[in-house]
């Protein structure tokens, strides 16, 4: 069930009042029973894959905890074994058509006629959030970081738990498991801060989100039929619209286990305020960039080598995250081309440095701020084209298209090309929309510089009734969801 | 948290609750598409209901629910008062639960129904046809089986019309608001039949001279069911039923000789003469000197058409029924 459905505005409230009903002992029983419904909802026989990955990490740490450190190579065997195992299995229902695709591509290339056997599988649901959690757990556990988790329902619980089970964050056992072990009391604060924050991924994601999709898929679906300014329109708006729809994932999730006492890590930091790319990635899908720094960039020497090899890690480690995203090469290039933008960022960092002094430019001075603010932002979004056209020939042709037909006399009449017809909404939906920009840049903004949720604690009832049922009825009236739209998937979801 | 605290939290949620659900309320009746929704504030603000007419657009053009009111309040020497609840497109499926929510509220004297509600129910319309039947009323036990019933998949904007009617806020206009408390603008007696005076040329096809069939078309067995339900419900209450036939000439791709085969079945399965009547003006053509130029289109009377068919009506509850049918005197 996605979290924009009526199914969970069900789920949940029923969830978090047994929840609070039991026991303390039995409540995270509940919570393993409330995740794997959750989970098979989507298909009931997901859970087959979910479990045997959780079997065979849980078994692995506690193997590896109990061999002790005196025997490294069967540690390292058991580990291995386990990453193998589940890697085989998210290759395979994720990978396994794309490797035959190019196989035989690669084949014709050499002129023989390769024939790899398809099989017409299904990509379970969060299976690379959840795989990467378990491996997380199962590295932690090897490299004595903390103990293994003798039992398995309740580290079932740690790789299920459903508010961040299908599209993160994902979790990292020394922040999540001793959570599990932990009571949890009702505090009305808490639960209202948290269902203030899933109010707030609702207004991210339904009046945001799911509205920019309207536009960038009528341009991204057809881009022949659109002017170059039509493209950079759904280019740059499609960079609100994956973070408003990840970033507000990420806000239910962490709201939703904040309702029930969990903390989650955050996963987003106003990436968009970021300077350089580097510091985007930190900014951006925080879960998934620190996994990828503690599994695989340091791993493979992180910074700490010569500069060749800093540079080969950082390409490698964001090659595979563009992997991760999806099996095309579109989503390699992403990843490569943000890798790249670091390599050539950390190359020119010395250059740009003196140029900035020859100039007597204040390099912390606003003027300079914003204006690298803006390069960051037209990097990244430029990157974030080949993320969303549907193959990277696609994103090639969408830059020639622009590049031919710019169409800049649009320019002189903008509300003339916003049309149903056209984009995909009308003017009072593109309204909304910029109105709706507008609240998450000041929202953004104010949230750097103040606990927004103290300066709301110290107001009156009146008022503080008054802005929860003005962000309630903002996503009742302007979410894009109903009968007249399919229901839009959270972008993450296909990962 | 002690007792108190635990006290404050519970009043403070009740109250925050309370309150999002009026205005919930509030904003699904103002974003609501109202087409159906005049009908349905003047049905509420009768104080009294003698005769009630269901059906579709058929009797909801046809049936000047003003004038037989006057009209058969001077043949009782005194007031009877007619409500005509057609709705446009409604079938017998939606009719039964559309009915049964109408009578918990008020108890006629009795029941007018127009056969063309017997027209088989197209998928295609399934959605449109259930929420002009369904979306006015608050959801009760009633409404949520027949949304089951006549509804085939994805129910939830039904029983919420909420999630349905949201992206009208592009769309509201002050009408929105008005209808919601200007009486002025709720019909006063529902329909009042069709004004439009323009008619259909003659094609010189000899429609209206032909004989009326005797064979019988069954109807499908959904619309047994809810029929048989209406009845059921109709006996339980003591309300007679009238049958009616509106004349028309084709509506989808149903024509009105293949309605009066409809209404021979009905009135060989169903019409007992005592509770359960008919007038089958599609076999009165001649009678009524009806032919095209009472029509505004192939379905549907004129202006013309309605003063004739609404005077057939009148003067079979004159004097083809007992007074008492339709006075619900001695009942």
């Amino acid at each position: 069930m996605l979290f924009n459905s009526l199914e969970f505005l069900i789920f949940f409230p029923i969830v978090v009042l047994v929840y609070f009903l039991l026991p303390q002992k039995g409540r995270w029983l509940w919570l393993l029973v409330a995740s794997y419904y959750f989970y098979m909802s989507w298909n009931p026989q997901y859970a087959l894959l979910i479990a045997a990955s959780t079997v065979a990490t849980w078994l692995s740490a506690l193997i590896m905890e109990r061999l002790g450190t005196g025997e490294g190579k069967k540690r390292q065997w058991a580990l291995w074994s386990c990453i193998v195992f589940n890697l085989a299995i998210l290759f395979f229902f994720k990978y396994y058509a794309f490797a035959a695709e190019n196989i035989e591509a690669l084949g014709r290339l050499a002129g023989l006629e390769l024939h790899v056997p398809a099989f017409d599988v299904l990509l379970p649901v969060g299976i690379s959030f959840y795989t990467f959690q378990a491996l997380g757990y199962v590295i932690d556990v090897y490299r004595g970081e903390l103990p293994a988790e003798r039992n398995l329902l309740r580290y079932a619980l740690f790789i299920s738990f459903f508010p961040q089970l299908v599209a993160g964050p994902i979790e990292r056992s020394k922040n999540l498991m001793h959570q599990l072990h932990e009571p949890h009391f009702f505090d009305p604060k808490r639960v209202r801060d948290g269902l203030l924050l899933m109010g707030w991924g609702f207004f991210e994601k339904l009046v945001l989100a799911d509205r920019i999709a309207l536009l960038v898929t009528a341009v991204y679906d057809n881009p022949a039929a659109h002017t170059g300014v039509e493209i950079v329109l759904a280019t740059v708006l499609f960079a609100f619209q994956i973070y408003c729809d990840f970033a507000g994932y990420s806000d239910i999730a962490i709201g939703a286990a904040r309702v029930m006492g969990f903390t989650l890590m955050k996963n987003f930091k106003h990436p968009y305020s970021a300077v350089t790319v580097s510091d985007f990635w930190r900014r951006w899908h925080i879960s998934l960039t620190t996994w990828f720094r503690d599994y695989i960039y340091i791993p493979l020497g992180g910074s700490r080598c010569a500069k060749w090899k800093h540079f080969r890690n950082i390409l490698i480690t964001f090659s595979l995250s563009g992997l991760w995203h999806g099996a095309e090469w579109s989503f390699v290039v992403w990843g490569a081309l943000n890798g790249l933008y670091q390599v050539v960022g950390s190359l020119t960092a010395p250059f740009r440095g003196r140029l900035e002094t020859c100039l007597g430019l204040d390099p912390d001075g606003w003027l300079r701020r914003w204006w690298k603010r803006l390069v960051t932002f037209a990097l990244v979004d430029f990157a974030w084209l080949f993320f969303r056209a549907n193959s990277f020939l696609t994103g090639v042709g969408m830059l020639r298209q622009a590049a031919v037909n710019p169409g800049l006399s649009a320019l002189r009449d903008p509300l003339a090309m916003i049309t149903v017809e056209n984009l995909g909404m009308g003017r009072k939906d593109f309204a909304v929309l910029l109105l709706a920009l507008v609240v998450l840049a000041a929202v953004d903004t104010l949230r750097q510089r103040v606990d927004l949720k103290a300066v709301l604690d110290r107001r009156n009832i009146v008022v503080r009734y008054a802005v929860y049922y003005v962000i309630i009825f903002t996503v009742l009236i302007f979410g894009i969801y109903g009968p007249e739209f399919d229901a839009a998937s959270f972008i993450y979801f296909q990962f | 948290m002690t007792k108190r605290e635990w006290g404050k939290v519970i009043v403070k949620t009740m109250t925050f609750l309370l309150i999002g659900a009026l205005l919930f309320h509030l904003c699904g009746r103002v974003l609501m598409e109202k087409s159906a929704y005049p009908q349905y504030r003047s049905w509420r603000s009768q104080k009294n209901v003698d005769i009630l007419i269901l059906g579709n657009s058929h009797a909801a053009n046809g049936l000047r629910a003003v004038d037989m009111t006057e009209a058969l309040s001077e043949a009782a020497g005194g007031t009877v008062d007619v409500f005509n609840y057609a709705v446009a497109g409604m079938r017998m499926e939606q009719m039964y639960f559309f009915a049964k929510e109408l009578l918990k509220t008020r108890t006629p004297d009795l029941v007018v129904l127009e056969t063309y509600a017997f027209c088989p129910l197209e998928d295609r319309h399934r959605e449109v046809l259930a929420r002009m039947a369904f979306d006015v009323f608050p959801l009760s036990a009633n409404k949520l089986e027949g949304i089951n019933y006549c509804v085939l998949e994805d129910r939830s904007s039904y029983y919420i019309p909420f999630i349905k009617y949201h992206t009208r806020w592009k769309e509201l206009e002050g009408k929105d608001f008005r209808l919601l408390v200007d009486s002025a603008l709720w019909p006063e007696r529902g329909s009042n039949g069709i004004v439009q005076e323009t008619s259909l040329e003659d094609p010189g096809d000899g429609w209206f001279e032909q004989t009326p069939s005797e064979a019988l078309r069954a109807v499908t067995p959904d619309e047994a069911e809810c029929f048989e339900a209406l009845l059921a419900l109709l006996a339980e209450k003591d309300i007679p039923l009238v049958l009616v036939s509106l004349p028309f000439k084709r509506q989808m791709d149903l024509d009105s000789v293949e309605i009066v085969k409809i209404n021979n079945y009905l009135r060989e399965n169903y019409v007992n003469g005592d509770t359960v009547k008919f007038l089958d003006m599609n076999r009165m053509w001649d009678e009524l000197d009806f032919d095209y130029s009472d029509l505004f289109d192939e379905g549907h009377v004129n202006a013309a058409g309605a003063d004739k068919v609404t005077a057939c009506l009148l003067d079979y509850l004159k004097t083809d029924c007992d007074p008492a049918l339709w006075t619900g005197e001695g009942r």
